[in-house]
């Protein structure tokens, strides 16, 4: 397909980057020379040099012929009007960026009336990635599936736990609701089978029950309490979205911002959470605070430096659990992977939704592409399809069919009966099915299949 | 200081007050009064047309009308109109003492709603108390914006009266335009008025006593036709209708516009209302536990309690029931109801619940702030920071507010001698409340104390009315320099 990208930041870069891996032709427009080169010497795109939202410069990269445009600078103004003019112009479907909580609260008018396909906010997908944490309070991450009734869980092997030197066949033994898809282990990525077996530091990409998986994550050495207390240091625009909903969860929310008319904002609006002015990066101060009393530390500041010392520290001051927001992350293979439990890159979200978006509308025969996102930062992918009716893949039970390698089916939803698929299971038509990639793009479900 | 319009505006509204007597005049017609009565409204009319006449002849050189002519306009208008007020009563001869007519008069245009005469039934005729109760409507709203609102030049700044007369710390224009504004609160509160009359019909009250008792509860003033107030009509019909009317009145304008044109979404959002609403509710409760001995019947109960509660915190005054009766608990209760007030932009009177609100944050900003002195904590009214200059005139008017109510305290005390009888009087007057007060001690036979108490007491109706500081500021030198 031809997309053409306006902006090259963060996640302009890391759209640039994974779609054109993903074989598509990209035009990238920004106006900074020097970034444009940079990428164009990488990886295999066009640049375009000039102001995104310019007619001219649209022109110039072909958005008429352009079957996805996006519009990611950073400033939303741009973005929209970039979008809006790249609808006008011919391009066949349109993502905007909006970061600004008041343009995020009218969605559904900017789709409507701007012809926008598509409006992402990374930072309220963040958000809702750390709020999802609260749910699972052993878990790194959680991706959710099938709506929200099936989630993709990462848990952590703890030293010196019983679950180790035990293998798959003896666990899934032991707890039938539960299936292990992926391991990371030492930077690498295994898709797990029945002799594997687990060792300490591993962290493990799981689906099941949330029963079966706190049952799990005991075994893992995790307690599984439930997090009462957030200390969030930086009012950035995720705190902005994660204030409310920690709040409605009944959580107890302590911001720490340096900023006095920044904090006195986020006062006026959360008048539940407790808002200090004082610097965050201070351990002095933050001891000073109690850092101590706080089941989870939140940082969110915008230096991922300064973020991941501070997680360091929460857990030296012996805070259970930390959120440690990264935008670079190379960073965190500098550092020893024990010591640091959820990260999140705030662009990863928004730049899974665009992939999978175009992924869904490429030609699929056998299935929808529903929900798709990446694992880790490596080539772990979960795809979520609807098998159609002439699927190859409904032909026979799991059993007998013949995959690629290093792929698994995890999870199959029919109607609202959750199956934990074996051997024995066949899957039908209309089901969503759950599947853990390694290495492949897949962008339909017979895809999964070895011809 | 332009002196020049506020004599100008001064005479307008002299002439308009002689047309505001003319519905009394037309109620003295209907009942056949003696010319002797009547002859007191036309000879204080002609009076005003003349002086009114004399002082707008000529047109000021200026228009220059600001907050510093507002505010001392406000205060000028007052107390001319409750001298003038007053009038009708003495050259009629039914008020023999001019203190006394004076006091009926204020007592009247600020909704006070207390008296000085023997409080027997009928002691007037009829045209002296329609006009007693109409001075509670003219007085009730503010009658000075509106006369404003139609002088095309400086109609515009009006907004300078608005603030001054428009009870309360916060007002907002309902429409760009002032005199739109105004027209539509008007018509609310005219609307509302003949709503109230019409129910009372429906209740069977005969139309003289209805047009009295509306008028009395839209004005939240209340002034009494019979001694036993409301409990003189057997009627729980009448009794609601009249405690409902009181507690709507209590509440803003603007909020009642939202109402009316059907934004009941805004209506609700209004946090002044809910904490309106709120401290009605517990006050009714808490009453209510206090008072439950005293019942056999428990709706009866709710329903007296209610109507109490509505009346006091209005600063209407009306009563069903002898609240003397009632244990000291329920006093305190009252004691509060009456220092709240309404809703800022009601025709009620007190501290109003905004400012209540805001001191109430405040204290809560300061616990907090002592607890973790680096905690951002912003008082926040409807989402919105309130600013410093807002939250510091709220609380100096509160503490103006209590040593104003101490110093009247101290004058009275010199003539009465009692506390209660010198607390119940300055209540009563500072505060808007009139004769529901009494229920400290023995009520104090106004009609008994000496002039110059009587003339205080009228300075603390209009210090209450028009929220003291314009009242202070007439004694404020600066106030007076040319520049």
């Amino acid at each position: 397909m031809e997309i053409v990208i306006v902006g090259a930041g963060k996640l302009g870069s890391a759209l640039c980057q994974d779609l054109a891996n993903e074989g598509h032709e990209i035009v990238l427009i920004d106006q900074n020379q020097d970034k444009i080169d940079s990428l164009v010497e990488n990886i295999d795109i066009r640049g375009v040099h000039g102001n995104g939202s310019a007619i001219e410069v649209q022109k110039e990269a072909d958005v008429s012929k352009a079957d996805v445009f996006i519009a990611v600078t950073p400033n939303d103004d741009t973005n929209l009007i970039a979008a809006t003019i790249a609808n006008r112009l011919g391009a066949k479907f349109t993502i905007a960026r909006v970061r600004n909580p008041e343009y995020a609260r009218d969605l559904s008018f900017y789709q409507k009336e701007l012809g926008i396909g598509m409006l992402i906010n990374p930072d309220a997908e963040a958000a809702a990635d750390i709020t999802r944490v609260f749910d699972y309070p052993a878990a790194l991450t959680i991706e959710p599936f099938a709506g929200g009734m099936v989630d993709i869980v990462q848990i952590r092997v703890n030293p010196k736990s019983a679950i180790i030197g035990r293998n798959l066949a003896e666990i899934r033994a032991e707890i039938p609701d539960l299936l292990l898809c992926a391991i990371d282990r030492d930077f690498e990525t295994i898709i797990p089978k029945g002799n594997t077996t687990l060792e300490e530091h591993d962290t493990i990409q799981m689906v099941g029950r949330p029963k079966a998986i706190h049952q799990f994550s005991r075994l893992c050495g995790h307690k599984n309490e439930r997090w009462h207390t957030a200390l969030i240091v930086g009012g950035s625009r995720i705190a902005y979205y994660l204030i409310p909903a920690l709040l409605k969860r009944g959580v107890r929310v302590k911001l720490i911002e340096v900023k006095a008319a920044v904090a006195n904002h986020f006062a006026i609006n959360f008048p539940d959470a407790e808002v200090i002015i004082g610097d965050g990066t201070d351990q002095k101060f933050l001891r000073q605070m109690h850092i101590a009393n706080h089941d989870v530390a939140i940082t969110l500041i915008n230096i991922d430096e300064e973020n991941l010392m501070l997680s360091l520290f929460a857990h030296q001051q012996g805070v259970a659990k930390t959120i440690t927001k990264v935008n670079r992350r190379e960073l965190l293979k500098l550092l020893d992977q024990d010591l640091l439990d959820t990260i999140i890159t705030s662009h990863i979200s928004s730049n899974d939704r665009i992939i999978h978006y175009i992924r869904s509308r490429e030609k699929t025969v056998s299935s929808n592409l529903e929900t798709y996102a990446r694992l880790n930062s490596e080539n772990t992918e979960a795809l979520e399809f609807i098998a159609h009716k002439n699927a190859k893949i409904c032909r026979a039970p799991i059993a007998e069919l013949k995959f690629k390698p290093n792929i698994l089916v995890a999870h199959i939803m029919r109607g609202i009966r959750r199956i934990i698929p074996s051997g024995a299971d066949q899957i039908q038509e209309g089901d969503r099915v759950l599947v853990v990639t390694l290495g492949h793009r897949i962008s339909e479900l017979d895809d999964i299949l070895d011809d | 200081m332009n002196f020049g319009i506020i004599r100008y505006l001064l005479g307008r509204i002299l002439m308009i007050l002689s047309g505001l007597m003319v519905p009394s005049v037309v109620v003295g017609l209907i009942y056949r009064e003696p010319f002797q009565v009547l002859k007191g409204f036309f000879i204080t009319m002609v009076l005003c047309l003349g002086l009114g006449a004399l002082l707008s002849r000529k047109k000021p050189n200026k228009d220059d009308f600001y907050a510093r002519e507002g505010l001392i306009l406000v205060v000028l208008a007052w107390l001319t109109i409750s001298f003038i007020g007053s009038l009708p009563y003495i050259f009629s001869g039914e008020v023999s003492s001019f203190i006394d007519a004076l006091f009926e008069s204020t007592s009247g245009f600020t909704t006070t709603g207390a008296t000085v005469l023997a409080i027997e039934e009928n002691v007037l005729p009829h045209s002296l108390l329609f006009w007693r109760s109409f001075s509670l409507v003219i007085g009730g709203m503010g009658f000075l914006f509106f006369i404003i609102s139609l002088q095309p030049t400086i109609g515009p700044r009006g907004i300078f009266i608005m603030r001054a007369e428009l009870p309360g710390p916060s007002f907002g224009k309902l429409e760009s335009r002032i005199s739109k504004s105004i027209h539509i609160l008007y018509a609310i509160y005219i609307g509302l008025i003949l709503a109230v009359i019409i129910l009372l019909r429906i209740g069977k009250v005969d139309w003289f006593e209805a047009i009295l008792l509306a008028f009395g509860t839209a004005s939240t003033g209340g002034f009494n036709i019979v001694p036993e107030s409301i409990a003189a009509y057997d009627s729980q019909f009448v009794h609601m209708v009249i405690a409902v009317a009181m507690m709507i009145f209590g509440m803003s304008f603007n909020l009642i516009y939202l109402l009316i044109i059907g934004k009941f979404k805004q209506f609700f959002k209004s946090e002044e209302l809910r904490w309106y609403l709120g401290i009605i509710f517990s006050a009714v409760l808490l009453i209510s536990a206090s008072v439950f001995p005293l019942y056999t019947n428990v709706l009866r109960m709710f329903q007296d309690v209610f109507f109490t509660t509505s009346s006091i915190i209005t600063s209407t005054a009306y009563t069903t029931v002898d609240i003397h009766q009632w244990p000291v608990f329920a006093h305190i209760v009252l004691l509060f109801l009456m220092f709240c007030g309404g809703m800022s932009g009601s025709t009620s009177s007190g501290l109003k619940i905004a400012r209540i609100m805001m001191f109430g944050k405040s204290i809560k900003q300061e616990l907090r702030r002592m607890i973790s002195p680096e905690r951002a904590v912003p008082i926040v009214i409807e989402g919105k920071q309130v600013d410093a200059i807002n939250q510091r005139s709220t609380t100096f008017y509160i503490i103006t507010y209590l040593a104003v109510f101490l110093v009247l305290l101290g004058l009275i005390s010199i003539e009465t001698k009692s506390f209660t009888k010198s607390f119940n009087a300055v209540i009563a007057t500072l505060n808007n409340v009139g004769h529901g007060a009494d229920f400290f001690g023995p009520a104090l036979p106004y009609s008994q104390l000496s002039a110059p108490t009587k003339l205080l007491m009228c300075l603390a109706m209009i210090m209450g009315r028009l929220e003291i500081y314009p009242v202070l500021l007439l004694f404020f030198p600066a106030t007076w320099r040319k520049t």
